[in-house]
């Protein structure tokens, strides 16, 4: 068996014998665990506040779904922090903010093209913390059923993405491309980023898009005795943005089982096995729609979640891509952690 | 032994008439254009995994005994660097711009592994 397979089969023995190992439930154990879902933020009114951080290393470089290993490849490993204050004016709708601080460690060798003289190869190493792109997004709780026993709740999420983080890397990608246009023989078929040799763009590394995206979500939160489901569908609707750039719609599901470990009166802890799809579709630019940029990509991984109390709770996990087709030439995914936290005021 | 001689060239000459054998591609410059008043631009494809060098000189004239001085009458050594396209794992096409600043100049493109 391929090493990445047998880690990821292994992953896979843990989180199901974690599943099944715990002992069976006393009723006790359903009122904790039913307080444990309560506490997750959203059934009653009142102030929440959550921090979530997604780390991804992006250091496998694709070539049209071909590794490339290369000496000195570019790279790109990417934090971002999600700060969300929130409300909750009933049971049934609330709204937070989302406040993300992209930070991207990286480095890219690229050509910069001029209108006056020939390109200049240079590779840029660095590292960079900004604001990103704000979103205001409302939840309406469609469905909710709670019982000692089970519990099901279908929220819908709505919202938009303002353009409040920096752009100044997109401007450059498209003066790049509008340079390499007039060398062309005009009518010449080419793809806008035909200009770039990098596996980690300009449009990569911009913490802003400079556009105002929708954004559409369903959750879904089921639970019977100890086993639980939860699955999210969430759509980003792009516009364009910075001088024409627009980002590509993106589609992400995910979900999975999960099993409550302990549960008691102080708290609980559960383990779920988290797989998720995500596809992003191609960028546009100068009116134009990229070929090389779009990917898709399957991930698996364990996800703990802990409840400590009626106002805390905190998960943490990690996603093993399983399977990724990224476009053109890209730096995608060796893998993501994840984790966060929020109270209930 | 002739027999065989004879059946690889057959073999070649099918393969080459199905079109499932290529030739490396010669490098070559494909096209030059001017551009702007002052300005002209330079067109090559490149391959994967080879280093393209596209050099200059602004003068042909040279004595073919003079010691710096290829067998064909063109300078061997002064040759520069106007771009170097770098090693990459895949194939690409390079658009060059050079300015005008002499009255002639001669290009070559260079390739080395």
């Amino acid at each position: 068996m391929p090493q990445p397979h047998r880690a990821l089969f292994s992953l896979a023995i843990l989180i199901i014998a974690g599943l099944f190992g715990t002992a069976t439930l006393s009723a006790c154990e359903l009122c904790a665990i039913y307080n444990a879902s309560n506490a997750r933020a959203e059934s009653t009114s009142g102030f929440t506040f959550s921090v979530a951080e997604q780390f991804t290393r992006f250091r496998t470089e694709l070539f049209d779904d071909q590794e490339i290993t290369r000496a000195n490849p570019d790279f790109l490993d990417s934090s971002i922090t999600h700060l969300v204050p929130g409300y909750n004016f009933s049971p049934q709708f609330g709204i937070s903010l989302n406040v993300p601080m992209v930070y991207r460690s990286f480095q890219r060798t690229d050509l910069r093209f001029s209108l006056n003289g020939p390109p200049v190869l240079f590779t840029e190493r660095g590292s960079e913390l900004d604001l990103g792109d704000i979103a205001l997004i409302g939840r309406w709780t469609v469905l909710a059923k709670r019982e000692m026993k089970y519990d099901i709740i279908v929220n819908l999420l709505g919202g938009i993405k303002f353009p409040t983080g920096e752009t100044d890397r997109l401007q450059n990608e498209v003066e790049q491309s509008e340079i390499f246009n007039a060398l062309l023989p005009p009518g010449t078929p080419h793809d806008p980023l035909e200009h770039s040799i990098s596996s980690v763009h300009q449009h990569d590394l911009s913490p802003g898009s400079g556009s105002f995206d929708g954004i559409f979500g369903v959750t879904l939160n089921a639970r019977w005795e100890r086993w639980f489901f939860n699955g999210q569908f969430q759509y980003s609707l792009r516009t364009e943005g910075e001088a024409s750039f627009q980002y590509g719609d993106d589609l992400l599901v995910s979900g999975g089982p999960g099993r409550y470990l302990f549960a008691n009166q102080h708290g609980s802890l559960s383990l779920q096995a988290l797989a998720t799809y995500e596809t992003m579709a191609h960028d546009r630019l100068l009116g134009q729609t990229s070929a090389r940029t779009g990917s898709t990509a399957w991930y698996f991984g364990p996800q703990l979640n802990f409840i400590l109390g009626e106002h805390f709770s905190a998960n943490a996990g990690v996603d093993i891509p399983l399977e990724i087709t990224a476009n053109g030439f890209q730096n995608v995914p060796d893998y993501r952690i994840h984790g966060g936290f929020s109270w209930r005021f | 032994m002739l027999i065989i001689y004879s059946l690889l060239i057959e073999r070649f000459i099918l393969l080459v008439a199905q079109g499932t054998f290529a030739f490396p591609a010669e490098p070559r410059i494909d096209r030059i254009e001017l551009f702007g008043t002052n300005a002209i631009t330079l067109h090559f494809n490149t391959e994967a995994n080879k280093t393209y060098s596209l050099q200059f000189v602004d003068s042909l004239s040279c004595g073919t005994n003079l010691p710096f001085c290829g067998s064909i009458g063109v300078p061997a050594d002064s040759w520069s660097n106007l771009f170097v396209a770098p090693n990459f794992p895949f194939s690409n096409h390079y658009v060059i711009v050079d300015t005008r600043t002499n009255a002639h100049r001669f290009y070559r493109l260079k390739v080395t592994d």
